[in-house]
C-alpha cells in the first residue's frame, strides 16, 4: 500500500510496517513505527498519524488492564482523528473513528466493570 | 399530738362540742350565744390556742390562753402549736423514668404572731366554716404539696431519690416549693419529716439487674468449671504427649543403640572383607607366580624350538642365493608375514639415498592422509572427463554417476599415491626400478628446482603486517556482513580495527525473536533489506533506514532451539529455512504475523533444512540428504511446485553454493558434487575432502576463473578452480568452519566462531587480516560495499574494480611454490 504521499522508501517501509502491525494487533510495534513516521512527517500529516498512534497506545493499555491510561489515550486519539481528513492514505478514518468510539465507549461509562481488551475485539483502521 | 387539759363526758362533750376544740382542731369559731349560761356569756381561751376576739362595735383583740371574754362577742381560736399532717405520694416519676413514692409528715403552725396571717387563715382556711381540723387542712394543701413533690422527684434519678444522703436536699426543696402556699394560708412550716422514699420500678430494675448479674455469674462459674475441666483434659493430653515424647526419645535411644550395634557389625564385616581381600590377593599372587613359572618353562621350550628353527633357516640361507630367498618367501602361506619379509628384503637391497626417498614419500603420504585433501580440478559437468586430459599432478577428475558411487577408488591419485601403487605392483618383479620411479616426482617438488614454472617467485615479507597493508589500501572491495549476538555488523574484512567505525551496525537488542543465527542482504536499490535470521523468526531491516525492523515470527510462543539459517525474498514472500521448522514463509507485506510451513509433508521427512537461496528464479535449499528446487506456479508466487530435486546419497547435505551455471553440493561424507539442474546427467563428484564439509562458497576471481572455497574445519581452506588450475590452500592459524569469497577477498570463520580471518586471493599463505569478536559469529557474508551504503548496486563480479592492492595480481602459484616461499610470522608456527 505505497502511497504517493510517502516521500521516500523509508516512509513507505514504515507505513507498510505500521499497517501490518495493526493487522497483527501488535499495538506496541504500531506505536514504534508510527512514532518514527510521525517524527519524519510534515505538519498536515502529523495529526492523523498521531491519532492512529494514540489509538494503538490506547488499545495497548486496555489490553494490559491499564484502564485509566486507555481512557486518556482514547479521548486524545478520538480528538486527533476527528480533526483528520475523513479519507487519508487510503484509510477511511471517519469510519474508523466511529468504530473506535463505539469500541472505547465502555471505558467512559462510570461504574462499568472493565476487562482487559481481547485482541480480536479491537477495531482496525 | 398535744393532750387537752380538760376531758368531758360524752353528754358534756355534746353540749360543749360546738365550743370545745378537739385534738385535731386547727381553727374554731365560738360565738357568745353558744356559751350563754347562768352567769352570763363568758368564755375562756383554752390552752394551746390564741383567740381573736371581735366585739360588738367592731373592736377586736388577741386573747391569750386563759383570758375570758364576756358579753356579746365572737372569738376565733387558732392553734398556736405545731400540727403534723401525714402525706403519702405514690404517683411521681424520676428523671430516668422510674415510678417513685414518698411518705412524709408536714408540720405546720398557724402564724399567730401577725394579725395579717391570722386573718388569712380565718378567711381562706375557714371559708365560712366554724371548725377546721387537720384533715380538712390536708385536703386544702394536698394539690400544691403533691405538685411540689412531683417536681422535686423529677429532678433526680431513681438511684439519687433512693439515696439517703440526698434526703435532706429533697426535703428542703419540697419545703421551698410549698412555702408560698403555706404563707398564703397563714401558716408557717415547722418542718418536713420524710418517712420513706420508694420506687417499685427501680427496685424491680435493681432486682432484675441483680438476677441478671447472678445469671452471668452463674454462667461464668459454669464456664470456669468447663474451662477447668478442659484444662484438666488438656493437662491430661499434655501428659499423654509428654509420655509419647518420652517413648519416642526412648525409641530413638533404642534406635541409636541399634544403629551403634549395626555400625559395629559393619565395621566387623569390613574388617572381615579386608582380610578376605588380602587373602584373595595373596591367593592371586601365588597363582600368578605359578602361571609365570609355567610360562617360563614354556618359553624356554619355545626358545629352544626357535633356535633350532633359526639354525635350519641359516643353513638354508647359506645354501640359497637372494633370488631364491624371494622365491622361498613367496611360498609362505601367511600373506602378512610374506609382505613383511618382502619389504625387509627390498629395503636390504636399497641404497641409503633410496631409503631416504622412500621415507620422504611415506611422510608425504602421511600428510595427505592427515589433511585428506587431494588437489582436484573442477570442471563443468557436461564436459565428459577423458583420461587424456588428466595431467600429472592433477588429483581427481569429474566422476559420472556410476563413478560417484565408487569415488574412493579415484581420490588418492597424487604422485605419492601413484608411486606407492606402482611400488606395490612392482614388489614381485623389479623392485628397484619401481622405487626409483616412485622417488622421481619427489625430487621434482624440491624447492627452487621446478625449472618450467612460468611464474616469478613471490616475495613474502618476513614479518607480515596485515594491518599496515590495510591502512595503505583504503579502498574497500567487499564488506563483510557479520551476525554476532543480537547485532549485525558490516565491516571492512581487510582493514577493520574496531567495531566502532563499522560501515553498518544493526541492533536487535530490543527485538522479540532472540539472538541471531544468519544474515543476508536482499532486494535492490532503495528496497534493499538486511534479513537477519534469529532463533524464533526473521528481522527485516531497510538498509536505507536501519531502524524500525520488521519482525516475522515463526509463531506465537515459539521458543526454538536452533534458528533461521537463511532467509530470502522471493515473489512477494519472505522464505526462511529453519532446522526445526523446515521451510517457512510470510507474505512480505505482512510482518508481525506467524509464518506458514511450506510443503511440510515433503520437508518433514528429514531432520535438517538449510542453505536457502534463489538460483535462476527458483528457490534452492538443502533438505536432509536431498536438495530441492521450488518454483512459483504463477506470477502471484502463492503456489509452489518442485522444479528439480537432487536425491543425493545417504549423507546429509551440509552446504550449498552456486555459480553462474552450477549448483555445488557438499555432504557430511566430505563429497562435493556439481549439479546442473537443467541437464539430464546426474550430479558429478568433483572433490573428495575426506572429512565433512562445513561450508562452501563459489565466486569468480578477477582473472575470470570460477573458484570454489571448501571449509572442512581444518587449518587449511582449499580453493578449487573450474578450469583445472591447481588448487590454492589458504592457510590459517586455526581450523576454518565457514567461508566466503568475493572480489578476490576470502574470509574464513575460526573454529570457536570468535575469530574471522581474511586473505587476498594472491596471498594464500597467511591471513592478511584477522578480527576477534567478543560474541560468537553465527554467520557471515561478503557483500559489495554498495549493497550496504546508499549507493546503487554494482555488478557482482565483472567488470572488476581497480584492485586496491598496489602490486599487480600475480599469476596463480602451485602449492609447492607457496610452501617454498612461506615464512610464517612469529607465534603462528
Amino acid at each position: 500500500m505505497t502511497d504517493p504521499g510517502l516521500k521516500s522508501a523509508t516512509d513507505a517501509w514504515l507505513w507498510q510496517s505500521a499497517l501490518a502491525a495493526f493487522a497483527a494487533r501488535d499495538w506496541f510495534e504500531v506505536h514504534e513505527l508510527l512514532e518514527e513516521l510521525w517524527r519524519r512527517a510534515p505538519e498536515p500529516e502529523k495529526t492523523p498519524l498521531q491519532g492512529l498512534l494514540q489509538a494503538a497506545v490506547c488499545l495497548y493499555h486496555w489490553g494490559n488492564g491499564n484502564f485509566a491510561g486507555a481512557r486518556i489515550l482514547a479521548a486524545e486519539a478520538a480528538d486527533k482523528l476527528a480533526r483528520s481528513p475523513a479519507h487519508w492514505r487510503g484509510l477511511d478514518l471517519a469510519g474508523y473513528l466511529q468504530r473506535f468510539r463505539a469500541a472505547v465507549a465502555p471505558l467512559h461509562q462510570p461504574g462499568a466493570r472493565l476487562k482487559p481488551l481481547r485482541p480480536q475485539d479491537a477495531p482496525l483502521p | 399530738m398535744e393532750e387537752l387539759e380538760k376531758q368531758y363526758s360524752p353528754e358534756q362533750q355534746k353540749l360543749r362540742d360546738s365550743v370545745a376544740p378537739s385534738a385535731n382542731t386547727v381553727y374554731l369559731q365560738v360565738k357568745s350565744e353558744q356559751v350563754k349560761g347562768l352567769l352570763g356569756t363568758r368564755y375562756a381561751v383554752p390552752a394551746g390556742f390564741v383567740g381573736l376576739l371581735n366585739e360588738k362595735g367592731g373592736r377586736s383583740r388577741v386573747m391569750l390562753p386563759g383570758e375570758e371574754a364576756g358579753g356579746d362577742f365572737t372569738i376565733h381560736l387558732l392553734r398556736d402549736r405545731e400540727v403534723r399532717i401525714p402525706f403519702q405520694q405514690v404517683n411521681a416519676l424520676t428523671k430516668d423514668g422510674f415510678d417513685a413514692g414518698l411518705s412524709f409528715e408536714l408540720a405546720v403552725t398557724p402564724d399567730v404572731t401577725r394579725r395579717e396571717s391570722m386573718d388569712s387563715l380565718i378567711e381562706r382556711a375557714g371559708e365560712g366554716r366554724r371548725h377546721l381540723d387537720w384533715p380538712l387542712l390536708k385536703a386544702e394543701l394536698q394539690p400544691q404539696v403533691a405538685a411540689a413533690v412531683k417536681q422535686v422527684l423529677q429532678r433526680y434519678d431513681a438511684a439519687q431519690v433512693l439515696d439517703a444522703a440526698r434526703a435532706d436536699a429533697i426535703r428542703e426543696e419540697i419545703l421551698a416549693q410549698c412555702q408560698a402556699q403555706l404563707e398564703s394560708l397563714g401558716l408557717t412550716d415547722g418542718g418536713l419529716e420524710i418517712g420513706r422514699i420508694f420506687s417499685d420500678g427501680y427496685e424491680r430494675h435493681l432486682k432484675d439487674l441483680a438476677e441478671t448479674g447472678q445469671k452471668v455469674e452463674k454462667a461464668r462459674a459454669e464456664q470456669e468449671v468447663q474451662t477447668a475441666m478442659l484444662r484438666d483434659q488438656l493437662g491430661q493430653e499434655l501428659s499423654r504427649r509428654e509420655l509419647e515424647e518420652f517413648l519416642a526419645s526412648a525409641r530413638e535411644e533404642g534406635l541409636i543403640k541399634e544403629h551403634e550395634r549395626k555400625k559395629v557389625d559393619i565395621n566387623r564385616k569390613s574388617e572381615l572383607d579386608k582380610l578376605e581381600t588380602e587373602y584373595r590377593k595373596q591367593q592371586h599372587s601365588l597363582e600368578a607366580a605359578l602361571r609365570k613359572l609355567v610360562m617360563e618353562d614354556k618359553l624356554q621350550l619355545d626358545t629352544m624350538m626357535l633356535e633350532k628353527h633359526i639354525g635350519v633357516v641359516k643353513k638354508l640361507k647359506d645354501e640359497l642365493p637372494d633370488h631364491h630367498l624371494e622365491v622361498y618367501i613367496n611360498l609362505i602361506q601367511d600373506e602378512k608375514l610374506k609382505a613383511e619379509l618382502l619389504e625387509r628384503l627390498i629395503h636390504r637391497t636399497m641404497s641409503p639415498e633410496q631409503l631416504k626417498a622412500v621415507a620422504e614419500i611415506e611422510a608425504h603420504k602421511a600428510k595427505q592422509v592427515e589433511l585428506a585433501i587431494s588437489k582436484p580440478r573442477l570442471e563443468p559437468v557436461r564436459d565428459t572427463p577423458t583420461p587424456d586430459r588428466t595431467k600429472a599432478g592433477d588429483s581427481v577428475q569429474m566422476a559420472s554417476a556410476e563413478e560417484a558411487a565408487r569415488r574412493q577408488a579415484h581420490v588418492e591419485e597424487d604422485a605419492a599415491t601413484k608411486a606407492a601403487h606402482q611400488m606395490n605392483e612392482a614388489l614381485g618383479t623389479s623392485l628397484t626400478e619401481a622405487v626409483q620411479e616412485a622417488t622421481r616426482p619427489t625430487e621434482e617438488t624440491q624447492p627452487g628446482q621446478e625449472q618450467d614454472s612460468p611464474t616469478e617467485p613471490i616475495e613474502v615479507p618476513a614479518q607480515p603486517e596485515p594491518q599496515k597493508q590495510a591502512d595503505a589500501q583504503p579502498e574497500v572491495d567487499a564488506l563483510l556482513l557479520v551476525a554476532s549476538g543480537r547485532r549485525v555488523y558490516a565491516i571492512d574484512p581487510l582493514g577493520q580495527r574496531t567495531l566502532q567505525n563499522s560501515a553498518m551496525e544493526l541492533n536487535y537488542d530490543e527485538g522479540r525473536l532472540g539472538s541471531l543465527r544468519s544474515v543476508r542482504i536482499d532486494g535492490e536499490g532503495d528496497d534493499r533489506v538486511v534479513l537477519a535470521g534469529a532463533r524464533n523468526g526473521v528481522y527485516a531491516t531497510l538498509v536505507a533506514h536501519r531502524k524500525a525492523a520488521r519482525e516475522y515470527p515463526i509463531g506465537q510462543g515459539v521458543d526454538a532451539r536452533t534458528g533461521i539459517n537463511a532467509a530470502v525474498i522471493y515473489r512477494g514472500y519472505l522464505y526462511a529455512t529453519h532446522s526445526e521448522f523446515g521451510l517457512l514463509r510470510w507474505p512480505y507485506l505482512q510482518p508481525f504475523s506467524p509464518g506458514v510451513q511450506v510443503m511440510p509433508e515433503l520437508i518433514r521427512q528429514y531432520s535438517t533444512t538449510r542453505s536457502l537461496m534463489v538460483f535462476g528464479d527458483r528457490l534452492l535449499f538443502a533438505n536432509g540428504p536431498t536438495v530441492l528446487m521450488l518454483e512459483a506456479q504463477n506470477d502471484s508466487g502463492h503456489q509452489l511446485r518442485v522444479a528439480a530435486r537432487y536425491k543425493g546419497t545417504r549423507h546429509e547435505v551440509t552446504a550449498l553454493a552456486t555459480d553462474d551455471k552450477y549448483i555445488l553440493i557438499a555432504d557430511a561424507a566430505g563429497d562435493v558434487y556439481v549439479w546442473d539442474p537443467n541437464a539430464t546427467e546426474p550430479p558429478v563428484l568433483a572433490f573428495y575432502a575426506g572429512t565433512p564439509v562445513s561450508d562452501l562458497a563459489a565466486a569468480r576471481l578477477r582473472d575470470g576463473r570460477h573458484s570454489l572455497l571448501v571449509a572442512i574445519k581444518r587449518a587449511v581452506l582449499p580453493m578449487l578452480f573450474r578450469d583445472g588450475s591447481n588448487a590454492l590452500e589458504f592457510t590459517s592459524p586455526e581450523p576454518i568452519r565457514a567461508c566466503d569469497t568475493l572480489n578476490d577477498t576470502i574470509v574464513g570463520l575460526g573454529r570457536d566462531r570468535m575469530r574471522v580471518f581474511a586473505w587476498r586471493a594472491n596471498r594464500p599463505e597467511w591471513p592478511a587480516w584477522q578480527f576477534q569478536f567478543t560474541e560468537p559469529v553465527l554467520d557471515m557474508r561478503l557483500v559489495l560495499p554498495g549493497r550496504v551504503a546508499g549507493k546503487p548496486d554494482t555488478p557482482t563480479v565483472q567488470p572488476a574494480p581497480a584492485p586496491r592492492s598496489a602490486p599487480p595480481t600475480p599469476p596463480p602459484r602451485t602449492n609447492t611454490e607457496i610452501r617454498a616461499s612461506l615464512k610464517r610470522p612469529p607465534g603462528y608456527s
